[in-house]
């Protein structure tokens, strides 16, 4: 089943645009935890970018910003998100919920959880399109929930659909959770560490259902994760984060082949796959800082093996620059001290 | 994409569970149904309903009745439980008595539902200054003694049995309030509610659909504790003079005019049904409120 009316997106134009988002938490001692600082991105219609970074990056704390989700101790305190045209933080409240589900919508990591436990799984799927549909009847809704069930990969859709979630495997319900998301025939698809909490042979499943589900309705979507082989595998960009900030931002190849910055570098070495077999695999030493106060420099710079004695990483944050085609990336050192192998073809 | 569905449906219920999806709902009817306890005290509530509701059927005589020429009559053929010093007929009295203790046990178990369910569940779902203002006013009802309230109400306005049934739920529902906003607390952090809020529904939806089928079970079962206790604070008030007027009779009044130490020795028959009934009652009540906790707590177990 493909997206219903709205003709499909060209690819190529722009759909999401972040930029200079700043997030602050209070922590329970009333404190500032500066979540996000500056984090920015773009997604263009119908691409894949894959947002990759360790916990407390970010990554998910931009996603709830822009689905005007946050939790109530965060504040967004600067800069600005464009969807298509509109201006996100400042839509009032019922616009933003009609977009939610209807044009933007989104799956996480634990689909255990995220199916209400005491409602047949086919009347969540229905509630989803019904929601933005008011006016149709639950028959017109129930076959686009068995239509849609089935372009997720769910085989008899129509037994499955009167089931409870727990008569539902994991990967399964993470289908489920798929359906939901793309039943009104969103533009954008959040989808935030989809694979974390299943078996690895479920996670390739999930993966190779958001690959078809971008090829038939031409959905752009947002993949979070920790997995650099996901985003190898169906990603056509990737912006990577650290410590609330994208710090480098490049098609898949050209990050996977010629990373500029360090972290993006080190985090490539720490695959597993990296380290010859029964090498230690090569770890990044140290810890992400604790956000209670930006440092003035690069907050990579504790733990960058290329910062050296530079004082320019001590002092001034390095900001997103291109430095090369659909290439950014914010250190002082990019593009130097590029790895033997790893340079760009 | 074909294998995953035999592996889905494998290990997920309990024997009963193999072939069909029984709802939530039918589970618990169902657990409950084997509850013994339960039962018995559904059938028990069912019939004292109905002999309060049908009580002219049963008995010739009103319960204000008076019959000089037959007082203090213990029971007989005539007088299935005796007479009154005023000769009126106690089983008559003893059913319509029932009325009243009945309809404030509904009235109140009701109440304190609704009032307490809306109130624990604005306070959970939006919390805030909401939560705390909603929940310092059960703190302030809480810390009241319900008992002398009424005394002082019914000395000013004069005791009547719509003002015992407001002040009684007046007074019960912030431990329904309390028990549902606590539910609604842990619920609140449920990804499925998120995932409600993700696909654009409205608070109010989340709260209907999602919050209450498992917000209500404990909620009704505190209810029904409440609707015990509204049952006896209704007979004390009542033994006391603040509740229940005579001539109408209630559980309470009837054991409030057989106080007299000749009574108790002498005429058991005036003080023993409407002791028992309220027991009864009170067992019952207390018994299917149990009934219904397990029955569905072990559906939410299973269901998860």
């Amino acid at each position: 089943m493909t997206a219903p009316a709205p003709a499909r997106p060209q690819p190529g134009e722009e759909l999401l645009s972040i930029e200079g988002l700043r997030v602050d938490f209070t922590d329970d001692r009333g404190r500032a935890v500066h979540a996000l600082d500056g984090a920015g991105y773009t997604v263009r219609k119908g691409e894949i970018l894959g947002v990759v970074g360790e916990s407390g990056s970010g990554k998910t704390v931009t996603a709830l910003t822009l689905m005007g989700l946050l939790p109530h101790n965060a504040r967004v305190v600067g800069g600005q998100i464009g969807f298509d045209g509109l201006d996100i933080l400042r839509l009032a409240r019922p616009q933003l919920r009609a977009l939610r589900g209807r044009r933007i919508g989104m799956i996480f990591q634990d689909p255990m959880t995220a199916l209400d436990p005491v409602v047949r799984v086919g009347d969540q799927v229905d509630e989803a399109y019904l929601i933005h549909h008011k006016s149709q009847s639950r028959k017109s809704a129930r076959s686009r929930t068995l239509s849609i069930l089935d372009l997720v990969g769910v085989a008899d859709p129509e037994r499955r659909a009167r089931q409870y979630p727990h008569e539902w495997s994991g990967g399964m319900r993470q289908r489920a959770m798929i359906a939901m998301a793309l039943i009104n025939g969103p533009d954008l698809l959040i989808a935030d560490e989809p694979t974390t909490a299943l078996d690895a042979t479920v996670q390739a499943q999930v993966i190779d259902v958001l690959a078809r589900a971008r090829a038939e309705t031409g959905v752009a979507v947002v993949l979070i994760t920790h997995n650099l082989g996901i985003i190898a595998e169906i990603a056509d960009r990737v912006a990577v984060m650290y410590a609330g900030r994208v710090v480098e931002h490049a098609a898949v190849r050209t990050l996977l082949r010629a990373s500029a910055h360090p972290y993006t570098r080190a985090l490539i070495a720490s695959r597993p796959g990296s380290a010859p077999a029964g090498e230690r695999l090569t770890p990044i030493r140290g810890m992400p800082p604790r956000m209670l106060t930006i440092p003035p420099g690069c907050s990579f710079q504790p733990r960058c093996t290329s910062a050296g004695e530079d004082q320019r990483c001590v002092t001034d944050k390095p900001e997103l620059v291109t430095i090369g085609e659909l290439h950014e990336a914010a250190c002082h050192h990019a593009g130097g001290q590029v790895p033997k192998g790893l340079e760009v073809e | 994409m074909l294998m995953d569905p035999g592996i889905a449906t494998g290990p997920a219920g309990p024997v009963e569970d193999i072939g069909s999806s029984l709802s939530p709902a039918a589970l618990a009817r169902k657990r409950f149904l084997r509850n013994r306890a339960a039962v018995a005290g559904a059938i028990i509530l069912v019939l004292l309903t109905a002999a309060a509701i049908f009580a002219p059927l049963l008995t010739p005589y009103t319960p204000a009745h008076i019959d000089l020429n037959a007082v203090l009559q213990p029971p007989s053929g005539q007088h299935w439980l005796g007479t009154d010093s005023t000769g009126r007929d106690e089983f008559s009295r003893l059913l319509y008595a029932g009325r009243i203790s009945l309809t404030v046990g509904l009235l109140t178990g009701a109440a304190v539902y609704i009032i307490g369910t809306v109130i624990g569940v604005s306070a959970g779902w939006y919390g805030g200054w909401i939560d705390q203002v909603l929940m310092r006013i059960a703190d302030i009802y809480l810390s009241i003694p319900p008992v002398l309230v009424v005394i002082v109400i019914a000395g000013i306005l004069g005791p009547s049995l719509p003002l015992l049934i407001i002040l009684i739920a007046g007074f019960s529902w912030p431990y329904v309030a309390r028990i549902a906003r606590g539910s609604v607390l842990s619920l609140r952090e449920q990804e499925y509610v998120l995932a409600a809020l993700i696909v654009g529904a409205r608070g109010r939806r989340i709260i209907f659909r999602h919050l209450m089928p498992t917000v209500s079970p404990p909620a009704i079962v505190a209810s029904a504790v409440m609707a015990a206790q509204a049952i006896l604070l209704e007979a004390a008030l009542s033994f006391i003079g603040v509740g229940v007027q005579p001539p109408t009779p209630s559980w309470g009044n009837m054991l409030a005019d057989a106080q007299s130490i000749t009574v108790l020795s002498s005429q058991p028959w005036l003080w023993v049904p409407p002791g028992l009934a309220i027991v009864l009652t009170v067992l019952s009540v207390t018994f299917v409120g149990d009934g219904i906790s397990d029955a569905s707590s072990t559906a939410q177990g299973l269901s998860r």
